[in-house]
């Protein structure tokens, strides 16, 4: 009969097909089929993979490192900055386009009021982890979109209160022209802490973007 | 006659000091971070920091987990106090499910341990992050117990009984993933 010490030897040797004898003892022993186990998850982090950085990596990083701690003396807290930024803000933007004849917009904001024929409510959810308080939203238009009573003005800032939790902003957005797919960026700063989002819209007669979770667009 | 050499430029005296480092800090940040470019701006973050200290790091006896002890420590600083950023307070990357994702398509002959490792990872990013740096440190990157007390600043103690309650936790968690990938097949 196979003891404890000779099916942990066998364990740890990780041969493709465990021996009957092997079998038999780990039916009848915890300890063993714990070890196993134990085992089992070690190899998998040991092998666990990481991607290898992107090309040039040793050259950029030493290049820019050196380059920033010499000539650049807010460097360092630049990036630092950035990374704090980008860790910290937990803002999602999901945009939803009417498929059809546009419905009346939910006046939301200081932006959006009653909805004129013609126009399109863009509804934008924006997901915060927190309440922040006074936080300033910054839309930047595409040059063929227009936000409804602010004809000729693409960049509008205003301070509001987001809720933690998701807070709605539906913009009344009027087409210009036809011109071709573009985004509309969204910035939103608090505290100093910024992050921003571009999202993109279809450009062209009723083109449809329904529902299009715009998470992933660019970090500050 | 003795020919006099000129003094080394700081900048090859550094590179020739951190550049053999590089890969594994790199590696460490993706740890930490999860994310691939967020690994290289921690990495030159630090460096950065790290340049106009040349002849202190010349001094330092095992410059590898020297240097993860920066990179872990500037890490912390960044995503776990985020003493510059008062909009979230502790927001810990989430396991990276895209890198197994992509190598899931390319890799089949690997697909059952690769499944079982994105499980793991995912079970990873849900533990206390005091484990989860034990775990990465000592189980995935190889390091002993005592070097790893060193990075973290802990005692062995703490260490041991961090990976013990760790690997529990991620065992049940993997039990239970696997058995969820499982059923939906």
């Amino acid at each position: 009969m196979m003891h404890c010490r000779q099916a942990q030897q066998q364990l740890e040797q990780l041969k493709p097909e465990n021996e009957p004898d092997l079998l038999a003892h780990l039916r009848r022993c915890h300890d063993c089929r714990e070890y196993a186990e134990d085992l089992r998850v070690a190899r998998l982090l040991r092998t666990m993979p990481a991607p290898e950085p992107e090309a040039g990596f040793e050259s950029r990083v030493l290049r820019t490192a050196i380059s920033q701690s010499r000539g650049v003396p807010q460097g360092a807290n630049a990036v630092g900055w950035k990374l704090a930024t980008a860790a910290s803000l937990l803002l999602a933007i999901f945009l939803a386009l009417p498929r059809q004849a546009p419905t009346p917009a939910e006046p939301v904001g200081q932006l959006a009021g009653t909805v004129s024929p013609g126009v399109m409510p863009v509804t934008l959810a924006l997901k915060s982890g927190r309440d922040l308080a006074g936080a300033k939203i910054r839309v930047v238009m595409p040059e063929h979109l227009e936000v409804d009573g602010f004809e000729n003005q693409r960049d509008l800032q205003w301070r509001t209160d987001l809720k933690a939790g998701a807070n709605r902003l539906t913009l009344p957005i009027r087409q210009r022209n036809d011109r071709g797919n573009d985004v509309i960026l969204i910035e939103i700063e608090h505290e100093g802490a910024r992050r921003e989002f571009r999202v993109p819209v279809p450009g062209g007669n009723g083109a449809v973007l329904q529902g299009q979770d715009a998470q992933g667009m660019q970090k500050i | 006659m003795t020919f006099l050499r000129w003094p080394k430029r700081p900048e090859d005296r550094f590179t020739a000091l951190v550049r053999p480092h590089l890969r594994l800090l790199h590696r460490m940040a993706y740890r930490w971070t999860q994310n691939n470019d967020e690994a290289e701006d921690l990495v030159q973050d630090i460096l950065t920091r790290l340049f106009p200290r040349v002849d202190e790091l010349e001094r330092v006896d095992k410059l590898g987990p020297w240097l993860v002890r920066v990179l872990y420590r500037r890490f912390v600083d960044l995503y776990r106090r985020n003493a510059n950023s008062p909009i979230d307070d502790s927001v810990e990357p989430s396991g990276d499910d895209a890198l197994f994702d992509e190598r899931l398509t390319v890799e089949s002959e690997q697909l059952e341990r690769l499944i079982l490792q994105r499980e793991l990872n995912r079970a990873l990013s849900s533990i206390d992050s005091g484990w989860r740096d034990v775990v990465l440190l000592h189980d995935v990157e190889g390091y002993a117990v005592l070097e790893v007390a060193e990075i973290l600043d802990l005692s062995v103690g703490t260490v041991k009984s961090r990976l013990h309650r760790a690997r529990k936790k991620l065992r049940l968690a993997l039990e239970t993933g696997t058995k969820t990938v499982a059923e939906s097949c």
